[in-house]
């Protein structure tokens, strides 16, 4: 959904359209839920959070100023829910396998890793492979502060920029950046402690400068 | 980690992750980092990193979501009215679950209390909760006829949702008022380490503001910020209706959290329920047992191992079964009494 039409729904709902919010929201809950699935890195949870947030989306929207774009208010909104919920939790969760990988193998989510390492398919072992970064990945993911762990989940896993990070997480830019730095080496960190060997590197993956940011 | 990289320009490292350096900026780095090879390794694994992290699909929806929401979508004007929250609704539905699953002497227990007594005794914060116990000490014998009855109503999901709206700065500030049940109010004082003391009172105001008017029987407040913690308990705790409220200490002075429950005596007919709140020790409970059993309260016994607290296990499962056990408290223990 573009940002005008994010706009042009939230003014229809305003003027008292029935079927706007629903439109809006209906955009919205993949990514609300992904943003609290790898907060959290439990479904459950995570399903309750989405709930809540977007329940805040729908009972704050008088509070959108307009400053940031919906979207990046959106995630505001949900990111701030997760965080506090783990500051009140205080406990580091350690998914299981199977929970950051979902059985779902229609090729929306992601692969059930037992079963590509049964199949025995043509294919199947850059799969596997691939699977298993994945799965590590968001395991060490899941292993990091929270404030890390949102850091590179609004970067990596929702493509936000450094001012839209910034805006959602409510620091400066500069902040951002240094403590993107960071999370990143401790992602690293956390990652080869998880594979327990390090990753082939291959220069030429650096490619081209393309910046997201 | 971070040492690795102490020689190099965190910016300029940080620019050639994200790719957001051209070819030659590219090359000249990569010829610095090559003065060490360990640390060249690691950027190099945290570009790899990077395009991998951007490659894992989003999750599957568990649910179809706007089912969940639609009260809210279909009646957004009666926001102020509205069903409990759908997470909340299936927060309640997993704990009755497990209430049916606890012993049965649990479901019937109080929640054991333990005191953090070094930190609590020398900041005298022992007297102020005692002092707020023994000041509101009632008559003895008081009939239950005679308790007013605004300590037993019942506070809907609505007129919690609608007391929401008085502390939207609260929230705002990043501290969440929860409704777990129809009697038990929470509300999450983490997030506010950096106010100066001007801000303290303020939040403890709002808080106030907003609780205040609640007869509910038990508020639940977290807060990880020590000064925090003790304007709380001296300054808005004994201006409450609340029956029960039960702080949850997380500073970080302390080992693990503690909690400290105040109970108003005003409901107790017993006299023995007058005195001075106690602590109780259990020796069923170790501090390793996740799977601890709460006993009914003994009140009158001296105070046990004040260092005793609840594992973090227990903890996060008290959090979540915090409304039952406070309903628990109310329904059977007071009612024994």
């Amino acid at each position: 959904m573009t940002p005008l039409r994010e706009l042009q729904l939230l003014e229809a709902h305003r003027n008292g359209d029935p079927g706007a919010m629903g439109e809006l929201m209906q955009s919205y809950q993949r990514r609300v839920f992904s943003v609290c699935y790898r907060m959290l890195g439990n479904p459950d949870e995570a399903a309750d959070l989405t709930q809540d947030s977007l329940v805040k989306v729908l009972e704050g929207l008088d509070s959108y100023n307009g400053r940031s774009k919906l979207s990046t208010w959106v995630i505001r909104v949900a990111m701030n829910c997760c965080l506090s919920h783990l500051r009140r939790e205080k406990i580091r969760k350690h998914c299981s396998l199977d929970d950051l990988v979902s059985t779902d193998s229609d090729g929306g989510g992601g692969v059930n890793l037992g079963n590509l390492l049964e199949s025995g398919e043509p294919g199947a072992s850059e799969h596997v492979q691939r699977a298993e970064v994945h799965s590590s990945l968001l395991k060490a993911l899941n292993s990091l502060d929270p404030d890390s762990r949102a850091l590179l989940i609004l970067r990596d896993l929702n493509g936000l920029d450094y001012l839209q990070i910034g805006e959602v997480l409510d620091v400066p830019v500069g902040t951002v950046k240094s403590r993107l730095f960071r999370a990143r080496a401790a992602l690293r960190e956390a990652a080869e402690y998880e594979l327990g060997t390090d990753l082939d590197v291959s220069e030429s993956s650096l490619g081209e400068g393309t910046g997201t940011g | 980690m971070q040492d690795l990289f102490e020689q190099f320009d965190e910016a300029q490292l940080l620019a050639f992750v994200e790719g957001e350096l051209d070819p030659k900026q590219q090359r000249t780095l990569l010829t610095r980092l090559e003065s060490n090879p360990q640390a060249k390794k690691a950027i190099l694994l945290m570009c790899d990193d990077r395009e991998s992290m951007r490659s894992i699909a989003d999750p599957e929806l568990p649910c179809d979501f706007m089912a969940q929401i639609e009260p809210w979508l279909a009646r957004p004007m009666l926001l102020e009215t509205s069903p409990a929250k759908p997470g909340e609704m299936r927060r309640k539905q997993r704990r009755a679950l497990r209430q049916k699953q606890w012993p049965r002497m649990a479901a019937a227990a109080v929640l054991l209390l333990v005191l953090s007594g070094g930190i609590w005794a020398s900041s005298g914060l022992i007297m102020d909760g005692l002092t707020w116990v023994a000041g509101n000490t009632p008559e003895t014998d008081t009939p239950d006829s005679q308790i007013d009855s605004r300590d037993r109503r019942v506070v809907d999901d609505s007129t919690v949702v609608a007391m929401e709206d008085q502390i939207q700065a609260l929230i705002e500030e990043g501290g969440v008022l929860h409704h777990h049940g129809p009697e038990v109010v929470s509300l999450d004082l983490y997030a506010f380490a950096d106010l100066n003391e001007v801000d303290e009172t303020q939040v403890i105001e709002s808080a106030e503001e907003a609780m205040a008017p609640l007869p509910s029987l038990a508020l639940f407040i977290e807060a990880d910020h020590e000064a925090l913690v003790e304007k709380t308990l001296r300054d808005l705790i004994p201006d409450l209706q609340a029956q029960m409220a039960i702080v949850r200490n997380y500073s970080p002075r302390l080992s693990e959290p503690a909690n400290v429950v105040f109970r108003r005596p005003t409901i107790n007919t017993n006299a023995r329920t007058t005195k001075r709140f106690q602590v109780v020790p259990n020796e069923h409970i170790a501090r390793s047992d996740a799977d601890r059993i709460y006993q009914p309260m003994k009140l009158g016994e001296s105070d046990g191992d004040s260092s005793l607290c609840p594992s973090r296990k227990t903890q996060t499962r008290y959090a979540d079964m915090g409304a039952s056990h406070t309903l628990s408290v109310r329904q059977s223990h007071l009612n024994d009494i």
